[in-house]
């Protein structure tokens, strides 16, 4: 039986011939970089770490990977974020950009960009859903922009993985930009009123 | 990236744990309190700095803690710190004082102590570190404080005295007591909310980078 090849990552393959169906187990492993917090559904299948000398003009950046022995589970995702008091932003216009390049991405990746209210209530977030990061690509940057309100408590911000693929981003930018700048998804509570007046 | 000075670092560590006693280092007459640290050496490029102590450098002859910068330009900052456990504190009016004597430091210097809730999210809740007031240039002994309301979340107390940047800071009779609130001001006061880390990944949060926590003290 051949071995299943040796990548950087520390994970424990185990592989059963079930029904002439192989099953990989794989426990890859979610160490954020230093600042960051885990995200993540399901993220057994899924390595996340820093990445030294990967990044942009050879520094450090974040890698996101799902190797392709591994198995994730539907829906799952993994990713680092960081979540911040809104109160400096409140009243404005946030925009966050991250430079990612890909490898792969079978799966696909996002930006996520969210405000969240009194209580946990998201008030508006963005994931690039609807303009997903996908295939192989050199750098790129990309971003999300928000309203972000006076109720606003908290701004969550990151990048994730879902499905297969390797993701590297770095250099993350918060800035306040001016309202010309059009919001990359409508706060949470339009598009429920766009929902009820359909 | 590696750390080759560890050996180091845990060499001067050695030295100061070692001595602490000697100098009345300790926090005040309760010496090492239950629920609390020895004297530890922290701070985030500890490597361009040495921490020693000196047995006859003390503001009365005895000995003093000496803080100096071994490299041409240290980056970053040094501390001896240590840390108590807040629970008793909750509610009081904590003041850390020591006597401080400076020798061209170009950088600055100062006490500082701040209050964590070591709950998630861990959070600082109160903090000062003497940025505005810096010890600078060659000064003779004088005695320094901090001033701190502990809240009831807070978990631990941390406290110290700090070096950034080129110069040698000595340090002698560091106490730690709670005051009179109608008596003594506070110093410093609730932390500014932390805003966003590490956001090129290059430059890891001084909490950060492998070393345990009560290693490092705040970002000067």
């Amino acid at each position: 039986m051949s071995r299943t090849a040796q990548s950087p990552v520390r994970r424990v393959a185990l592989r059963l011939a079930a029904g002439g169906a192989l099953l990989v187990l794989t426990s890859a492993q979610v160490a954020p970089p230093a600042g960051w917090e885990p995200m993540g559904w399901q993220t057994e299948a899924y390595e996340v770490r820093l990445d030294r000398g990967s990044g942009r003009g050879g520094t450090d950046c974040v890698l996101l990977r799902a190797h392709p022995d591994a198995r994730p589970a539907e829906k799952s995702f993994a990713g680092v974020s960081q979540k911040v008091p809104a109160e400096p932003y409140r009243g404005r216009r946030l925009r966050m950009s991250a430079w990612v390049r890909t490898e792969d991405v079978t799966g696909w990746a996002g930006l996520l960009l969210r405000i969240d209210g009194p209580g946990r209530e998201i008030l508006a977030v963005d994931n690039m859903r609807d303009r997903r990061i996908r295939g192989t690509s050199g750098w790129n940057r990309h971003e999300a922009t928000l309203e972000v309100p006076e109720e606003a408590e908290f701004v969550v911000f990151g990048i994730f993985l879902r499905g297969h693929g390797t993701v590297r981003a770095d250099d993350f930018e918060l800035d306040l930009v001016d309202p010309r700048v059009e919001v990359t998804q409508p706060p949470v509570e339009e598009l429920r009123r766009r929902e009820t007046s359909r | 990236m590696t750390r080759p000075w560890a050996p180091a670092v845990l060499a001067v560590l050695a030295l100061v744990l070692a001595l602490a006693p000697a100098v009345g280092l300790g926090a005040g007459a309760s010496g090492r309190a239950e629920g609390g640290s020895d004297w530890l050496l922290g701070g985030n490029r500890p490597e361009d700095y040495a921490v020693e102590l000196e047995p006859d450098g003390g503001r009365l002859g005895t000995a003093a803690a000496l803080l100096r910068s071994t490299a041409t330009r240290p980056r970053g900052f040094v501390s001896v710190m240590r840390w108590i456990d807040a629970a008793p504190h909750r509610g009081e009016r904590v003041r850390f004082t020591a006597w401080l004597q400076s020798e061209e430091v170009a950088g600055w210097a100062g006490l500082w102590m701040r209050t964590d809730d070591l709950d998630a999210p861990r959070q600082t809740l109160a903090f000062d570190n003497m940025r505005r007031r810096p010890v600078r240039g060659t000064t003779d002994w004088t005695r320094h404080r901090v001033v701190l309301d502990v809240a009831e979340g807070a978990d631990r107390i941390y406290y110290g005295v700090l070096l950034a940047g080129v110069g040698r800071v000595r340090a002698d009779q560091l106490e730690i007591e709670a005051v009179d609130p109608e008596q003594v001001p506070t110093t410093g006061g609730p932390r500014l909310p932390p805003g966003p880390k590490n956001l090129d990944f290059d430059h890891p949060p001084a909490a950060a980078g492998g070393r345990s926590e009560e290693g490092v003290g705040p970002p000067p």
